[in-house]
């Protein structure tokens, strides 16, 4: 990774200024990073911040920083506004809210990443292979996106978790494929972008074969666009999930999801905060992946700045 | 562009076809019995009755069998029958894909018409502060789940104004005041979600064809500021504009399944989760080719619409 983001930064003053040892190079450009774009840093540390509170959650460790177990219910302390006990309050069977959003980030994160890590490896290789070969081959992969890009995701995703059950892989199948198509888009626009750089043509020159142009130079030169999607997508896989379990066709329970948190706090409208909390989560993880999606995309592509 | 028009819609048969077998053939794989699920709690477990159920539903004939006679009806614009309640799906859907429609539409009219002025002023104002506040409210509308905002309003309503969203649905030959009171809230939700991505568009399409050698020969020749947006920048800079509307209709569709439960809107989106929840797939199955076949026509339409924007692209 750290090779990658060497060359990409030659396209940027900020960034070819680093020299040194890989280690203070890719300290310094953190550090330009985050003076450049202070939004696009601080999306970052929540991102880490969720990622760590997910794993903690996966280890289940909550309990140890909290006191509570995500379905532990105390019915006496039912429905309480923030407390020193419960930092966010009670739920209406008396769980701890923040024992529950904080188990919820694992649900998230896990859908989130492990759905993109589907949709960019598919996406990428499509992408790739169809910008890379041209011609009819290209033609034809295109009109078939264009027919997966029309599937109505969120349709199928209902439909299919009808038929297969409510699971973890299913979720993380379906989002990944149906996102593929949008993923592939951008990667056949950034490797058409560089196909026909001098520096192609010398690879060719030399006697590299199609294989190897496509890792060796197609791939670290359009790695900056991989980045940037990644973010994004992260973000809708999130988005997605939380909306199937708010409509209660996500994961079943016992274990606390975001989306069916919202959807339980309909039936008590007067206790806001029962929205407000799980609400805010989402929003805010969403954002953060949306808000370093754009960061990286001023920083490493300054040609796209402010374009999506 | 005949040709090109003629090689999309022949293209789309195919997929088509496609979209039917996966939702059938998904549909088939389904571990659950649904005589068991039609019975539901009735407690019978007479065979006779449940082999009168799968003859009824034409179950039993063989998985081909059953497919093309599926297949042929939906070609004729029969949907076959709902296996919960025998009802048509044909007639339920005739009344609730207008509802649909109607919140898809006036909410993609609403998120432009925030869009296209919001997103002109940001990208005239380049990085001043009118553009860091818009850019910023374009994210966060972007971020925030629809089904939050919407939980949001009914939230604030009931909190403070003791106020629910109408929870019985009329039409609008029924009662149009009653009907806007329903549609308003979904149709604003949707209508702020996606005009998130459009700001954002609209701004950074416009400030291209900004830089361009046409728009400074327009300024040049003496054109006032206001025809030059108008009259050359603007409509060039809608091109990729119309292309995300057109890339945006699953995502309208997500937004108005999720809104349409939340607001008490019967329109496919309820018909759909409520489907899902009874195991009733020839609902399901019916609707799922019903909108990616809309999608894909828009699509198709937005592509050509191309032509009439930018002469200058040309179908191959």
């Amino acid at each position: 990774m750290a090779s990658s983001t060497q060359e990409v930064g030659g396209a940027n003053d900020a960034w070819s200024g680093a020299s040194g040892t890989t280690s203070t190079r890719l300290r310094r450009n953190l550090m330009t990073f985050a003076r450049r774009k202070p939004i696009g840093a601080f999306s970052a540390v929540i991102i880490c911040a969720m990622s760590v509170i997910a794993l903690v959650a996966v280890l289940d460790l909550v309990k140890a920083a909290t006191g509570y177990d995500f379905d532990q219910q105390v019915l006496r302390d039912r429905l309480q506004m923030p407390t020193a006990g419960h930092w966010l309050g009670t739920d209406n069977l008396g769980r701890d809210l923040l024992t529950r959003v904080l188990y919820g980030a694992r649900v998230s994160i896990t859908i989130g990443f492990s759905a993109v890590l589907i949709s960019e490896t598919l996406g990428l290789t499509v992408g790739m292979t169809s910008g890379f070969l041209g011609g009819r081959f290209d033609t034809l992969v295109q009109r078939v996106v264009d027919v997966w890009q029309a599937m109505p995701g969120l349709l199928m995703l209902i439909f299919l978790i009808a038929v297969f059950g409510r699971s973890i892989p299913i979720m993380v199948g379906v989002i990944g494929v149906l996102g593929a198509a949008r993923a592939s888009r951008l990667m056949r626009g950034a490797t058409i972008a560089v196909r026909n750089e001098q520096y192609i043509d010398a690879a060719r020159a030399l006697g590299a074969g199609n294989a190897r142009i496509i890792l060796r130079h197609i791939l670290p030169n359009i790695f900056h666009v991989l980045l940037i999607s990644i973010s994004v997508s992260i973000g809708s896989a999130i988005l997605v999930e939380s909306t199937l379990s708010f409509l209660g066709l996500g994961l079943p329970p016992p274990y606390p999801t975001w989306g069916r948190m919202l959807n339980d706090s309909r039936g008590f409208l007067s206790y806001p905060w029962l929205a407000v909390v799980p609400g805010i989560a989402i929003t805010l993880t969403v954002f953060a992946f949306n808000m370093l999606g754009d960061a990286l995309r001023d920083v490493l592509d300054p040609r796209l700045r402010g374009s999506r | 562009m005949q040709a090109y028009i003629a090689q999309r819609i022949l293209l789309m048969v195919p997929a088509l076809i496609g979209v039917t077998l996966i939702v059938f053939i998904a549909a088939r794989l389904a571990p659950v019995d649904t005589v068991n699920v039609i019975l539901g709690d009735t407690g019978i477990k007479d065979e006779a009755i449940k082999n009168e159920i799968r003859s009824r539903l034409g179950l039993d004939q063989s998985i081909p069998q059953q497919y093309l006679s599926w297949f042929g009806g939906m070609v004729q614009g029969d949907f076959g029958k709902s296996w919960y309640t025998g009802e048509s799906i044909r007639t339920e859907l005739s009344h609730r894909l207008p509802v649909s429609f109607e919140l898809g539409t006036l909410s993609l009219i609403l998120s432009i018409s925030l869009a296209i002025p919001l997103g002109t002023i940001a990208a005239l104002k380049q990085d001043s502060w009118i553009d860091n506040m818009t850019r910023g409210v374009a994210v966060l509308l972007l971020s925030i789940p629809s089904f939050w905002l919407g939980l949001i309003i009914v939230g604030l309503g009931y909190y403070f104004w003791a106020w629910a969203p109408p929870a019985e649905y009329k039409s609008f030959a029924e009662s149009p005041s009653e009907h806007i009171r329903v549609m308003m809230w979904p149709v604003l939700v949707l209508g702020l979600t996606l005009a998130g991505t459009e700001i954002r568009l609209v701004r950074s399409s416009l400030l291209e064809v900004l830089r361009q050698d046409y728009i400074r020969t327009a300024r040049a020749k003496g054109l006032r500021e206001m025809t030059v947006l108008t009259g050359h920048a603007l409509k060039n800079a809608m091109i990729p504009v119309v292309t995300v509307i057109g890339l945006q209709l699953p995502i309208v569709v997500a937004g108005s399944v999720v809104l349409e439960n939340i607001f008490m809107v019967p329109g496919i989106g309820r018909y759909v989760v409520q489907a899902s929840t009874q195991y009733d797939f020839p609902i399901m199955q019916s609707v799922v080719v019903m909108v990616a076949t809309v999608i894909m026509v828009s699509n198709l339409a937005v592509d050509v619409s191309y032509g009439w924007l930018d002469p200058r692209i040309r179908f191959r």
